[in-house]
């Protein structure tokens, strides 16, 4: 009797179904980047949401993409905006990557990323990019890939994460604007002639761009920023005028503070050598010297870009944060005044532990 | 004192209290707590939790001592020391405060079930249907009740290992230094805390429904131990995988994080996680409404059923009245004050209370 | 008490016929058939003799009783009953066992000097087909043999395997036209006699004019009538009863019906074949996940399609996504209705081959499943991805060993797709809990259908989702609450250390 009741009520649920909008996959215009560029003239938003356009079978993938423009002061008006261009429903859950124009950031992007952050829809795990130039034009050219244009954008960033740059997803990069003693930095993309390539790690302070590191620094800023593998650096033996690669790096950090005001970031590198062009390392005596003059080159190289970093007064490398967790009195005044002053000296020792395959 | 014997086929075994206490206590707060303890104690809030359960463990010892070996329950002793009227009275209020928790726990989850799935959802055809379902369980008895607790805590734990990713991810270094935050703050951090353990006086009311009641001490105790384990490591996971000034954006911490993670065939986990919570919602909700209406069946004359069904159609009608997620989050503050109060104030004054009188009565009736 | 209640049920029977008060109108009644023959006999035709034709093998009487009776000159009933060779014989005046056994294949003689007694001679007509191979049960290893239709030959089979003077077996009658011979069977000393009774009792109180098989019975006994599940196992292989029968179980044989009844049981116990036991632990274990992992599938996966793809587009991953939307493209249905169109196909054609004999149903399987199937993802009516998970799930359906449980399984899909439908995957757990608290709710026989996991009893889940070895199962299923709980003396099941085996 009782069970009775309850399919009743099943059946009523049945009658009344259809209460819901529903977001069927085939029907919905599936954005999967999202650029934004900044028009001083209205003080408006740009956005330029790709979506991709799928074949009617695998064989006919197409890896076309549409384009929607939209320009207003919020995130969803913006949204409503390319509804009026698009033929489908428009829905942002799918966003693989986020672009940023070269003038946005200048300006600052935190109300963006806080409208960001605010849809629920929007995943963490995306990628937050800069773009050189305008992101319209970036995301309007036609480029012959293989992959749609959001699928290849996602690939190209997240692959470099492995090994070239730190991984800054959007979850990352809030921590980093948000929290003290820490200042985010965000991959930059230019437009070459046939495709799409990173360029820089552009340097925040808050939330606006001040400073960019070329590809030459990447290893550098990798090194003394995290824990790294898989990596593979030319060192130029200028004493010996021999260019030697070293490849599968694998490297661990750590922060020692000697003092309040004195602070030392170790790293320990791994490597193998993998293009010695003259000689190879035969002797224990050839393969300290070599060690030494890499360790050598890469602490001139590290202080400089720490240098560079304390000149700018910011902090991609979260020595703040550290300095938070090892000092009770830490405050962030105090701190982001002393932070010029301070010395950060890069202890960087490196060990050969094999060698390549050619003899 | 008259006492409650409950049918024998709906009395189960005290190590099952193990699940019931975990599942009333853990439910939607799992979610956004940490947010709250954080913002009085900064990131030594952990220590507010630990203290917490500490003193939680200490009220479940008490609970025991009030039961005692007659297995009497709340209605009864309420009756043996404030008088038949009287304690009517307070049982009466105690289940409307059940009552409120059940019906809030549900509303405040249709809030996150609507922010991420379904902004346009009419919530009072699904209010309907999870309330019905909330019926259907509580007129099986407690054994059914217990049941689908016992369920409900396999999928909390399921979903506790997703916290891995903050472990993986996350910075250990948001930690330190410890004991940053005045002794203070972190006393004061213990009221939100108390808020998440609250379901322990529910065991007031289903003592009688336990077997040797007296030997499960030992489990209630370790499902409280366990819950403080939970939240302290979900705690510490959260703390790690966003720094101090971040949390306080954070609403649902705990979803954000699921945001993250990703699997083969589900990209966003958050989805699949909000879904599989609501079995957690549903139990502690459960607990409390089987509660409510024990409480109800017992000071009246009505039965069971019909008590339910009534209190269902109420419990329906209410989300007119509470939609707005302001007086949501008004509701929660106001109960999790009273749940504080009732928790440390008012079952340690009961205990003494009826330690009083029934010296009281033994002279009585030695006399 | 039971005997009184059955008795009492007689006296209500006899009143209902309250026109046959004596012999002579109930030869009247009769009469009126065709088929029921009556001569009179003896040297002074005296001996009357009559018998319903179609019950009776008239080759075994004509020889012995026809010969004897020829000449003789009998007065008395009881000096006939000594001169027939026939074992069995009854002499009675009672009405009522007269019907029945007249019914029943018995030849009744009666000498005509008025009085009323009446001697009944058993001459049963056997038509009965041969113990043969389990169909719906096969095993690959392992006995194969299977119940019939005939009472006796299955108590037999069940006897053969149980040799203990202790196995009982309780005979009731139901069905107020039919009569059918129901056989409770059990073993004394091990099964709870609390069990017993209640089935004897549920049994004897059944009001209904016809039981022609035991799912009759299943449904009439079990505890929730309305419940999709079956609460009462029902098998056709004697081992699986023999051995539910040293559990402490009872069975519950039906005259006319090959599949015998077994209660109390659990869910779990549907998802375990018998041929789990000849299989060594691990790889019966290993089954019995897949089995149960194959259910859950079955269950959830077309009802998670339709949830995913109406309303969770963001939890597909970016590289599925493209198949997904490629497939999708041209279908002109909201995946609600491909599902559901899709899945009628499947039931249609389960049904069609159900219904038709077995070469046919070949056919039919193999036209609709490819020509069918092939054809609607050409026509662009369903996408090729819920095609495959269609027919994964339809075939997911039959693993199950008992068929009750597998009917039940591909039906329960339907309120999960109306859910997934209505509120995608909130949907979809909201019909789960659903259906986890009417499991919770069902009892077989009073006992929790979910154990042994709900009430956690660790001891009967060491046969429940993981089968483990036989010498670790020491005891028999709480669920059985048998009287002898020890099924061995499990100190002498552990290897001595130190000895050669």
């Amino acid at each position: 009797m009782r069970t009775n009741n309850i399919w009743l009520i099943l059946l009523c649920c049945l009658v009344l179904t259809g209460c819901v909008k529903t977001k069927i996959l085939d029907d919905v215009e599936l954005i999967m980047t999202y650029g934004f560029d900044w028009d001083p003239a209205t003080e408006k938003y740009k956005g330029i949401a790709v979506a991709p356009v799928y074949g009617r079978s695998e064989q006919a993938e197409l890896g076309e993409n549409i384009r929607y423009t939209g320009e207003a002061k919020t995130l969803q008006e913006i949204n409503s905006f390319i509804q009026t261009e698009a033929p489908f429903q428009v829905e942002v859950g799918n966003i693989l990557a986020i672009l940023f124009s070269e003038d946005l950031v200048t300006n600052g992007v935190e109300e963006i990323i806080h409208a960001i952050n605010e849809a629920p829809d929007i995943g963490r795990d995306i990628n937050v990019a800069i773009t050189q130039g305008d992101t319209e034009t970036l995301l309007k050219t036609e480029y012959k890939m293989e992959l749609t244009l959001s699928r290849f954008i996602e690939k190209l960033i997240e692959n470099n994460s492995k090994s070239n740059i730190p991984k800054m997803n959007l979850h990352q990069f809030n921590y980093r604007l948000i929290g003290d003693g820490m200042d985010p930095f965000l991959p930059i993309l230019e437009q070459s002639e046939t495709s799409i390539d990173i360029a820089a790690l552009g340097m925040m302070k808050d939330d606006k761009l001040v400073h960019r590191i070329p590809y030459e620094q990447f290893f550098i800023f990798k090194l003394l920023y995290q824990d790294c593998e898989d990596h593979t650096y030319e060192f130029e033996w200028e004493e010996k005028s021999e260019t030697i690669a070293i490849s599968s790096i694998r490297s661990t950090r750590s922060i020692h503070w000697k003092s309040k005001n004195e602070v030392v970031i170790k790293a320990d590198i791994i490597g193998t050598l993998t293009e010695s062009k003259k000689e190879g390392v035969k002797t224990f005596a050839k393969k300290k010297e070599l060690e030494q003059a890499v360790s050598k080159k890469l602490k001139e190289e590290s202080k400089q870009l720490i240098q560079t970093f304390q000149e700018l007064e910011i902090d991609p490398l979260m020595v703040g944060a550290s300095a938070k967790s090892k000092f009770r009195d830490w405050n962030r005044k105090e701190w982001e005044s002393q932070y010029p002053e301070i010395t950060i000296t890069p202890d960087i020792s490196f060990e050969l532990d094999l060698s390549n395959i050619v003899q | 004192m008259n006492h409650f014997k409950p049918d024998i086929t709906q009395m189960v075994s005290p190590f099952l209290l193990l699940y019931i206490v975990h599942a009333t206590q853990i439910g939607e707060g799992i979610l956004s707590f940490e947010r709250h303890i954080a913002r009085i104690a900064g990131y030594d809030a952990w220590i507010s939790i630990i203290l917490t359960g500490v003193l939680t463990t200490f009220v479940v010892v008490i609970i025991w001592r009030i039961v005692g070996e007659e297995q009497a329950d709340f209605m009864t002793i309420h009756q043996f020391i404030f008088g038949n009227l009287f304690g009517k009275l307070l049982t009466f209020i105690f289940s409307l405060y059940l009552f409120a928790i059940s019906m809030t726990v549900l509303v405040s989850y249709i809030e996150i079930i609507q922010i991420w799935f379904f902004p346009d959802m009419s919530i009072y055809f699904f209010m309907f249907i999870l309330v019905m379902l909330i019926l259907y369980i509580s007129l099986g008895g407690f054994r059914i009740v217990v049941g689908f607790a016992f369920f409900s805590v396999f999928v909390t734990g399921f979903l506790a290992i997703f916290k891995y990713k903050a472990f993986t991810d996350g910075h250990f270094n948001n930690l330190l230094p410890v004991f940053n935050t005045p002794p203070k703050d972190i006393i004061l951090a213990m009221e939100p805390m108390s808020f998440s353990l609250l379901g322990i006086e529910l065991i007031l009311i289903y003592a009688p429904f336990i077997h040797r009641f007296q030997s499960g001490l030992k489990w209630a105790v370790s499902s409280n131990i366990f819950t403080t384990i939970v939240y302290f490591f979900s705690a510490i996971a959260i703390f790690m995988y966003y720094n101090e000034q971040h949390i306080q954006f954070i609403s649902w911490p705990t979803l954000q994080l699921w945001k993250v993670i990703n699997f083969p065939i589900i990209e966003r986990f958050e989805y699949v996680g909000i879904s599989l919570h609501m079995i957690a919602i549903i139990a502690t909700s459960c607990l409390y409404f089987w509660a409510s209406m024990q409480c109800f069946h017992r000071i009246t004359t009505f039965t069971f059923r019909k008590i339910s069904i009534f209190c269902a159609l109420i419990g329906i009608s209410s989300i007119f009245f509470i939609h707005n997620f302001l007086i949501i989050e008004k509701i929660t503050l106001t109960l999790s004050r009273v749940g504080m109060v009732l928790l440390f104030g008012y079952i340690p004054l009961l205990y003494v209370c009826h330690k009083i009188a029934s010296g009281v009565k033994k002279k009585h009736a030695n006399k | 008490m039971i005997r009184k209640k059955f008795s009492h049920k007689r006296n209500q029977n006899k009143q209902s016929k309250k026109d046959v008060t004596n012999f002579d109108d109930l030869f009247h009644v009769m009469q009126a058939s065709d088929d029921f023959k009556h001569f009179k006999l003896g040297n002074i035709n005296n001996i009357e003799v009559f018998y319903y034709q179609s019950l009776i093998n008239l080759d075994k009487i004509e020889v012995t009783l026809f010969e004897k009776l020829e000449d003789t000159k009998i007065d008395k009933i009881e000096v006939l009953e000594n001169l027939l060779p026939f074992s069995e014989t009854e002499i009675t005046s009672d009405l009522t066992t007269i019907e029945d056994k007249l019914l029943t294949g018995y030849m009744g003689l009666k000498l005509t000097n008025n009085s009323q007694n009446i001697l009944l001679i058993p001459a049963k007509f056997e038509v009965d087909r041969q113990v043969a191979q389990p169909e719906i049960e096969f095993s690959v290893i392992g006995p194969k043999l299977a119940f019939i239709e005939d009472i006796n030959t299955n108590i037999n089979l069940i006897r053969k395997r149980v040799k203990l003077p202790q196995l009982h077996v309780k005979n009731v009658e139901v069905g107020k036209v039919t009569k059918t011979n129901v056989a409770i069977t059990y073993i004394d000393g091990i099964a709870n006699q609390d069990n017993v009774d209640t089935i004897i009792q549920r049994i004897s109180d059944i009001e209904y004019d016809q039981i022609m098989d035991s799912s009759f019975v299943s449904q009439m006994i079990s505890d929730n009538a309305q419940s999709p599940f079956p609460q009462l196992m029902d098998t056709e292989r004697p081992d699986r009863v023999s051995s539910a029968l040293v559990e402490g179980k009872v069975a519950i044989v039906v005259d006319g019906s090959p599949h015998v009844l077994i209660a109390p049981t659990t869910l779990v116990e549907f998802f375990a074949s018998y041929e789990d036991y000849f299989l060594t632990w691990p790889i019966a274990s290993a089954f019995r996940i897949i089995r149960i992992f194959a259910v859950i599938f079955s269950v959830l996966i077309t009802p998670m399609y339709v949830a995913v793809l109406t309303y969770h587009y963001h939890i597909v991953p970016g590289d599925l996504l493209g198949t997904l939307i490629s497939s999708r493209k041209d279908i002109p249905f909201p995946p609600i209705l491909e599902v559901l169109i899709l899945e009628l196909t499947i039931e249609l054609l389960r049904e069609a081959g159900a219904r038709l004999p077995t070469k046919i149903g070949q056919t039919i399987g193999i036209v609709g499943g490819i020509v069918i199937g092939t054809a609607a993802v050409e026509a662009g009516l369903t996408s090729n991805v819920l095609l495959i998970l269609i027919a994964l799930a339809a075939l997911a359906s039959f693993t199950t060993p008992i068929y009750r449980i597998g009917n039940t399984i591909r039906l329960l899909r339907f309120p999960f797709i109306i859910f997934a439908q209505m509120w995608g995957l909130v949907g979809i757990t909201i019909a789960a809990m659903f259906l986890v608290t009417h499991l919770l709710r069902l009892t077989s026989l009073g006992r929790p259908f979910l154990e042994p996991l709900y009430p956690p009893r660790w001891r009967d889940l060491k046969d429940a989702v993981i089968r483990f070895p036989f010498n670790v199962q020491g005891s028999r299923p709480v669920i059985t609450t048998a009287t002898d709980k020890h099924r061995i003396n499990t100190n002498r099941t552990k290897l001595k250390r130190g000895k050669r085996k």
